[in-house]
C-alpha cells in the first residue's frame, strides 16, 4: 500500500532524513507489496503477522540487525530506526516471532554451538519456526534466580519438568527457550541452564489464559516429562545465568523503540473517529474538546517518546551505554500506550462499548502496557535508585 | 543524571569550561547580590564572558563570532539558566543577535551591530511588533512610520527582557503596507526613557517601552515577511527553552542532593518510595524535553525551517511546562524549608515564572503547534 507522507512523523532528525536512500528504497518496496489492515479475531490476527513477516523475509527485510552470516544486513541503530518508522507509516502487521528474532537468535550467535546456529537461526529469521519464551513461574517472577522448573538428562535426552507462565504467544510457537535447573540441589543462578524445548509434543501442555481484553495471548506452559535433544543447550550446561543475562541484554527498550511511528499513525485513527463523532453528535461538544485536548497532548508525548528513541539509537550506534534513556523508554512507552488507547475508545463515546471493534478492544488491550516487561512503578524505582542515585 | 543531548568532543569541551565558569562565578551569594546593585546584573561576570568570546559563540565568523551555530548557543543558554546567571545574555546575545541575522539580509549596518554586540560595546534588546508569541491576525502593537528624513516608529512593548539597561532597541515594526521591517531605536530616544520594572524575578531585569513617534533608523534594505518573523520567534524560542532545561535539570539536582542527605524516621528522605517516584518522574520529563529542545537546535544547524517551524513551538511549550513542574516539585520536596528563602529553590520558581511569559505560555505555543500541524499559519 502507498505510504502515508513523513509529515505524520513530526519533525525530522539530522541522521535521519526523510530522503535518506534506506527509506526510499523500503518504501519502493512496501509500495508494491501490499497488505490487509489487521483482523480483530487473535488467531487471524497472529496468522496475518506471521504471514507478513515470511513475506517481508523473503526479500530481506526483517531481522536487518543480523549480521550478514546469519542471513540479515548488518545495519545500525539509526537504520532500524528508520525501518520500524517507514513499516509503520505502510500501515504493515505488527512485528512477530520477536522472541526469536529479538532475543534468542542474538543469544544464539553469542553463545550457541555451530550446529544449533545452523539449525535454528535460518528458521526464525524465515518465521518457519516459531518461538515463546520460557523464564517466568508462578512463584518466580520478578525473582527469576528463584525458579524450580528442572531437568535431568537422561541418554541422549533431557527430561525436564516444571510450569512455566506469562509465555506470550505459547499455543503458535514450535520451540520455547527454557530456563530450567539441571544441578539437583543448586540454589539461585548456579546450576541453571537454558534449553531448547519443541512444544508439540506429548510431555508440554500449553494452557492460554484468558485476559479482559477477551485475548488469550498468554500461557500457562506445563512440563511433565518434557523431551529435549542433548545439544540442544544454549551455552553451557550449568551456566544458563549467563545465556539469560546476555538474552536481557537484547530486550531493554525495544518495546518502545519499534512503536513510535506504529502510535503516531494509530492516533490519525483516533482523530478521524473523533471528527466522525462529533459530526454524527455521538459526543457533546464539551466531550469532543476534552478528547481534542487529550489526542494533542498524545501527539506531544509521542514525538517525546520518538526523541528518546533516536536518541538510544544514537548513542547505540556509538557504541554507549543506553543507561537513562532504556528504563526510561520503558515507563514512557507504557504509560503511553494505555492512554493512546482510551483515547482511541474515548473518541467513540458509546460505540466503544460495543464488542467486536477495534477502539473497544484497544482500551481493554493496552491496560496491560504498564504491566509486562517490568510495571511503571518498577521503572521508576530502577530510575530513582539507579539513575538518580537515590537511597534504597 | 540524566542524557547528555551533546555529542561531538568539541562541544563537550566547551560544555566543561562554560559549566567551569558559570559553576565558580555564578555562586548563590553573587546572584543574590547581583540584584540589589543599580545595574541589576553581574557587570563584572558580564565582562568576563564578553572577554571570553561567549557573546559571539553562537554567531557567524565574518562579524566576528565563532560561528559555532545553535546548538552552542543552546548550550550556554542552559548552563546560565541553571546558574541563574543575572547577565544580559539572553536578551542581547540570544534574541538581539537572532533579529539580526534572521531578519536582515548581508547588511553593512546590522553587521556592525553583530560585532558590538559580540564585544560588549552595545548591549541591545529586542521589542516585537506584533506582540508576545508568534505573529498571527491581530493588530500590530508597534507600527512604522516614514517621514521626511527617515522613520519612526510607534507603539508600546511590555516587560521587555534586558531593556531597561540596553543602549539599542531592536524594534521589529509592522509596515503601513504589509510586511515588517527592523528598526534600531537608540534607548533613551524611547519615551519615557525605560526604567526597570520590579518583578519575582530579581535575577533578571525588564522594563516597558512606549513609542511615540519615535526616531528610529531602518537595518536591512527591505521589508521581510511574517514567515521570517515567525522564523525569528522559532529561533528564539529554542535559546529560551535551553534556558527552561537548565533551570530545571539544576533544581532537580539540589533536589535530589537533599533528599539523600536529609534523614527523618532515621533514614534519608529520598529512600522514601512516595519521593522516589516523583523524582523518577521529573527526571523522564526533563530528559526528554531536553531532547525537544537539542534537537530543535540541530534543525536550526541544518537550515530545516519546515521542521523547525514545528519543533520550536514543541521544545518552547515542553520545556516550560516541565520547568514549572520541576520547580513546584523541588519547593514541595524540599518541605518547609524549600518555602523559605534561605535556599535558592524559591529563586528557580521565579525564574520559571518569569520565563513562561517572555515568548509565549505553554497553551499558546501548543496553539502555534497545532496550526502549523494543521497547515493553518497563513
Amino acid at each position: 500500500m502507498t505510504s502515508l507522507d513523513h509529515q505524520v512523523l513530526g519533525p525530522a532528525f539530522a541522521q535521519t532524513p526523510y530522503d535518506h536512500p534506506f527509506r526510499v528504497e523500503l518504501r519502493a518496496w512496501l509500495a508494491e507489496h501490499p497488505v490487509d489492515p489487521e483482523p480483530l479475531d487473535q488467531d487471524a490476527r497472529f496468522r496475518h503477522r506471521r504471514d507478513w513477516h515470511r513475506t517481508m523475509a523473503g526479500n530481506g527485510w526483517v531481522g536487518l540487525h543480523w549480521p550478514v552470516e546469519h542471513g540479515g544486513r548488518g545495519v545500525d541503530p539509526l537504520t532500524q530506526f528508520m525501518y520500524y518508522e517507514e513499516v509503520a507509516l505502510a500501515a504493515t502487521p505488527e512485528p512477530v516471532n520477536t522472541p526469536g528474532l529479538i532475543l534468542l537468535g542474538p543469544t544464539l550467535m553469542a553463545h550457541g554451538s555451530a550446529e544449533l546456529k545452523a539449525r535454528f537461526l535460518p528458521g526464525i529469521l524465515s518465521g518457519d519456526e516459531m518461538w515463546c519464551q520460557g523464564f517466568s513461574e508462578p512463584d518466580s517472577g520478578s525473582d527469576l534466580a528463584s525458579l524450580r522448573t528442572r531437568a535431568e538428562l537422561v541418554g541422549d535426552e533431557w527430561i525436564v519438568n516444571g510450569q512455566k507462565i506469562w509465555t506470550t504467544f505459547a499455543q503458535y510457537a514450535d520451540y520455547c527457550f527454557v530456563l530450567c535447573r539441571t544441578e539437583a540441589g543448586s540454589e539461585r543462578h548456579r546450576g541453571l541452564t537454558l534449553l531448547i524445548c519443541p512444544v508439540d509434543q506429548d510431555g508440554v501442555t500449553v494452557r492460554p489464559i484468558r485476559q479482559i481484553s477477551g485475548d488469550n495471548e498468554f500461557s500457562e506452559v506445563f512440563l511433565d516429562d518434557a523431551r529435549v535433544p542433548k545439544d540442544w543447550v544454549v551455552g553451557e550446561v550449568g551456566q544458563g545465568w549467563s545465556a539469560a543475562m546476555t538474552l536481557f541484554q537484547f530486550e531493554r527498550g525495544d518495546q518502545g523503540y519499534t512503536d513510535h511511528a506504529r502510535m503516531l499513525v494509530h492516533l490519525l485513527d483516533c482523530e478521524d473517529a473523533l471528527r466522525v463523532a462529533e459530526a454524527d453528535g455521538t459526543l457533546t461538544v464539551d466531550r469532543a474538546a476534552d478528547a481534542r485536548r487529550v489526542q494533542r497532548d498524545l501527539w506531544v508525548r509521542i514525538q517525546e517518546l520518538r526523541h528518546l528513541n533516536y536518541r538510544g539509537a544514537v548513542l547505540a550506534k556509538a557504541g554507549q551505554e543506553l543507561g537513562a534513556v532504556g528504563s526510561m523508554t520503558n515507563l514512557v512507552w507504557g504509560e503511553l500506550e494505555k492512554d493512546l488507547g482510551s483515547a482511541f475508545a474515548d473518541a467513540s463515546g458509546a460505540r466503544s462499548l460495543v464488542l467486536g471493534r477495534h477502539d473497544t478492544h484497544a482500551r481493554l488491550a493496552s491496560r496491560a502496557a504498564s504491566i509486562y516487561s517490568g510495571t511503571s512503578e518498577i521503572q521508576r524505582n530502577i530510575i530513582a535508585e539507579r539513575l538518580l542515585g537515590l537511597p534504597k | 543524571m540524566i542524557t547528555e543531548p551533546l555529542t561531538t568532543a568539541d562541544e563537550l569541551e566547551i560544555r566543561d569550561v562554560v559549566v567551569d565558569f558559570t559553576r565558580t562565578t555564578f555562586t548563590s551569594e553573587r546572584v543574590r547580590a547581583a540584584a540589589l546593585t543599580p545595574r541589576g546584573y553581574d557587570e563584572v561576570a558580564w565582562k568576563q564572558m564578553v572577554d571570553l568570546g561567549w557573546t559571539g559563540l553562537g554567531i557567524a565568523e565574518d562579524v566576528g563570532g565563532a560561528g559555532l551555530g545553535a546548538i552552542v548557543q543552546c548550550l550556554v543558554h542552559r548552563e546560565l539558566g541553571a546558574r541563574l546567571a543575572p547577565t544580559p545574555f539572553l536578551g542581547s546575545a540570544g534574541f538581539g543577535a537572532a533579529a539580526l541575522d534572521v531578519l536582515v539580509d548581508d547588511d553593512e549596518a546590522a553587521h556592525g551591530l553583530l560585532a558590538a554586540v559580540v564585544d560588549g560595546t552595545v548591549q541591545c534588546a529586542l521589542a516585537l511588533g506584533h506582540g508576545r508569541g508568534w505573529p498571527g491576525h491581530e493588530s500590530p502593537s508597534i507600527t512604522a512610520q516614514p517621514v521626511d528624513d527617515g522613520w519612526t516608529v510607534t507603539g508600546s512593548a511590555a516587560l521587555v527582557l534586558d531593556a531597561a539597561r540596553a543602549d539599542v532597541v531592536l524594534v521589529v515594526a509592522a509596515l503601513e503596507e504589509g510586511g515588517w521591517r527592523l528598526f534600531q531605536v537608540a534607548a533613551s530616544a524611547t519615551t519615557p526613557t525605560p526604567v526597570p520594572l520590579l518583578t519575582v524575578d530579581v535575577t533578571r531585569t525588564y522594563a516597558d517601552l512606549l513609542f511615540d513617534h519615535t526616531p528610529a533608523t531602518p537595518i536591512g534594505a527591505s521589508s521581510v515577511t511574517s514567515d521570517r518573523v515567525s522564523l525569528l520567534v522559532d529561533q528564539i524560542a529554542v535559546y529560551l527553552a535551553a534556558e527552561m532545561v537548565g533551570v530545571a535539570i539544576a533544581c532537580t539536582n539540589q533536589t535530589l542532593d537533599y533528599l539523600r542527605t536529609r534523614h527523618q524516621f532515621g533514614k534519608p528522605l529520598g529512600s522514601f518510595q512516595a519521593l522516589k517516584h516523583r523524582c523518577a518522574d521529573v527526571a523522564v520529563a526533563v530528559t526528554v524535553a531536553q531532547e525537544l529542545v537539542f534537537s530543535a537546535a540541530t534543525l536550526i544547524e541544518a537550515d530545516d525551517f519546515t521542521s523547525l517551524a514545528l519543533a520550536a513551538p514543541l521544545a518552547l511549550a515542553r520545556a516550560g511546562e516541565v520547568m514549572l513542574h520541576a520547580t513546584q516539585e523541588a519547593i514541595q520536596l524540599h518541605g518547609g524549608v524549600g518555602f523559605t528563602d534561605e535556599v535558592d529553590i524559591g529563586l528557580y520558581y521565579k525564574r520559571a515564572l518569569g520565563d513562561l511569559e517572555l515568548i509565549a505560555s505553554p497553551v499558546d505555543a501548543y496553539a502555534r503547534m497545532d496550526l502549523v500541524r494543521t497547515g493553518k499559519t497563513s
